[in-house]
């Protein structure tokens, strides 16, 4: 049996918390949200995830950019790819709370619109890689590209929604998210689940690390 | 030396261009159709287009002609004529020079735009200033991407593709902030209702300029 490694189990056991917790844990009665307040365990941290994954990416993106290391282009398309994959998926669940809570499954909120530029923005970069030869080309192309597509999103969701009414709290003048109304209960589910999610993304971004890395090699024979 | 090479670069372009008209005319054909088109679409004008629409409309012109002014940016220097090119420029002169192209050539068409959609459907901006102002900040902040994507897509095989799959999406952060301004000079809500979002644009813009000129020089090589 291949060995997992330590971060591998943590967050397998975190996710199986959140998820048990999650749904069967007490969360605060509150008005229009009730129940699907327990999206908060999934649909906020697949976005923490998707940050840090894509941050990583760029990360990794410098790194190449610096020291020429083919490993560091590798991993930072990993990091895309986990990144967009949890992208969707928080439209998805978003879309799903939306429809609950705010009437209509897209409405237009900045922040929803902002998430699915963001998106569009990363299918550019799978779209740039295909239709380049692989090799240092490439490599430095799809650096350049996803450190630039970066400095663009981190603004257009945390400060283009600050500026709009939103239905989204913490922007249009409601509250920040730290203060929102999420008591003791919840956060001894949410924080873990952020940490459980994220590794879980590193987890896919290094498996598909490894298997472009096989993949290189095959082809390289 | 260095502002020494940039205008001469930037004047190198604009002679070309003076003589040869091609990005001008097609620019004016593009804009003159597209604004003609949307009048017969509109039913000509029957459909009481009201500012907001204008301003969409404006602003979708502008977006497109903004593809066609990069979509050749790089054509000369970096595939025919690169190692020409790559002896005498350092990177960072060859990217300005470029950029102040663009932004010069997106400015005029966004002028020619504003005058044909008004001379179609009159011209619902109240406050001139404060739209030129919004224009132009705009142009600078497109060309701006648009010279570094210009610059990615050139090295790739489908380029005349890519350059609009790679930089509509980086564009919208940069147009919704803009139609936003926009409604504010149409509606001549006076400039303390718009300082912060044009402090953004300004922001947004000089983003992007310092982010290219840190990351072209990678692409200004062929290794």
């Amino acid at each position: 049996m291949p060995k997992i490694v330590w971060w591998k189990w943590t967050s397998i056991l975190i996710l199986l918390y959140v998820v048990c917790a999650g749904f069967l844990g007490p969360v605060p009665r509150l008005h229009i949200v009730n129940e699907s307040i327990r999206n908060t365990y999934f649909h906020v941290p697949m976005w923490f995830g998707m940050i840090f994954l894509l941050g990583a990416s760029v990360w990794h993106s410098i790194l190449y950019l610096r020291q020429g290391n083919p490993e560091h282009d590798r991993f930072s398309h990993a990091c895309v790819q986990a990144g967009i994959l949890f992208g969707v998926l928080g439209l998805i669940t978003g879309m799903l709370w939306a429809h609950y809570t705010w009437g209509a499954a897209w409405s237009n909120d900045p922040k929803q619109t902002a998430s699915a530029i963001g998106l569009l923005i990363y299918f550019g970069y799978g779209v740039l890689r295909g239709s380049l030869q692989e090799g240092k080309e490439r490599a430095r192309i799809s650096a350049v590209y996803s450190i630039f597509a970066f400095a663009i999103f981190i603004p257009l969701i945390w400060i283009l929604p600050r500026f709009t009414d939103s239905l989204h709290p913490g922007n249009g003048g409601n509250p920040a998210f730290g203060k929102y109304d999420m008591n003791n209960d919840m956060r001894l589910v949410f924080y873990p689940a952020v940490i459980g999610w994220t590794l879980l993304g590193f987890w896919l971004a290094n498996i598909w690390y490894r298997i472009g890395k096989l993949q290189d090699k095959t082809t390289s024979l | 030396m260095f502002f020494r090479q940039l205008t001469a670069l930037l004047l190198k372009d604009l002679k070309l261009e003076f003589r040869q008209r091609v990005l001008t005319a097609s620019l004016l054909l593009f804009v003159v159709s597209a604004c003609f088109t949307v009048y017969q679409i509109s039913f000509a004008g029957k459909a009481r287009i009201n500012p907001l629409v204008w301003n969409a409309v404006f602003w979708l012109v502008l977006l497109f002609s903004a593809f066609q002014v990069a979509a050749r940016g790089f054509q000369k220097e970096m595939e025919r004529e690169f190692w020409y090119w790559f002896f005498i420029l350092k990177a960072e002169v060859l990217l300005l020079g470029k950029l102040c192209y663009h932004f010069l050539m997106l400015s005029f068409t966004g002028f020619i735009a504003w005058a044909f959609l008004s001379l179609f459907f009159g011209n619902p901006v109240q406050d001139s200033g404060m739209f030129c102002f919004i224009v132009i900040l705009a142009c600078l902040g497109m060309a701006s991407a648009l010279t570094l994507v210009s610059a990615l897509a050139s090295r790739a095989r489908r380029n005349s593709a890519l350059l609009p799959v790679l930089g509509f999406p980086l564009l919208i952060p940069t147009l919704m902030l803009v139609v936003k301004l926009s409604l504010v000079a149409l509606d001549d809500l006076g400039w303390d209702f718009a300082w912060k979002n044009i402090a953004t644009l300004c922001a947004l813009d000089l983003i992007m300029i310092a982010l290219s000129l840190v990351l072209f020089p990678y692409l200004w090589r062929r290794n």
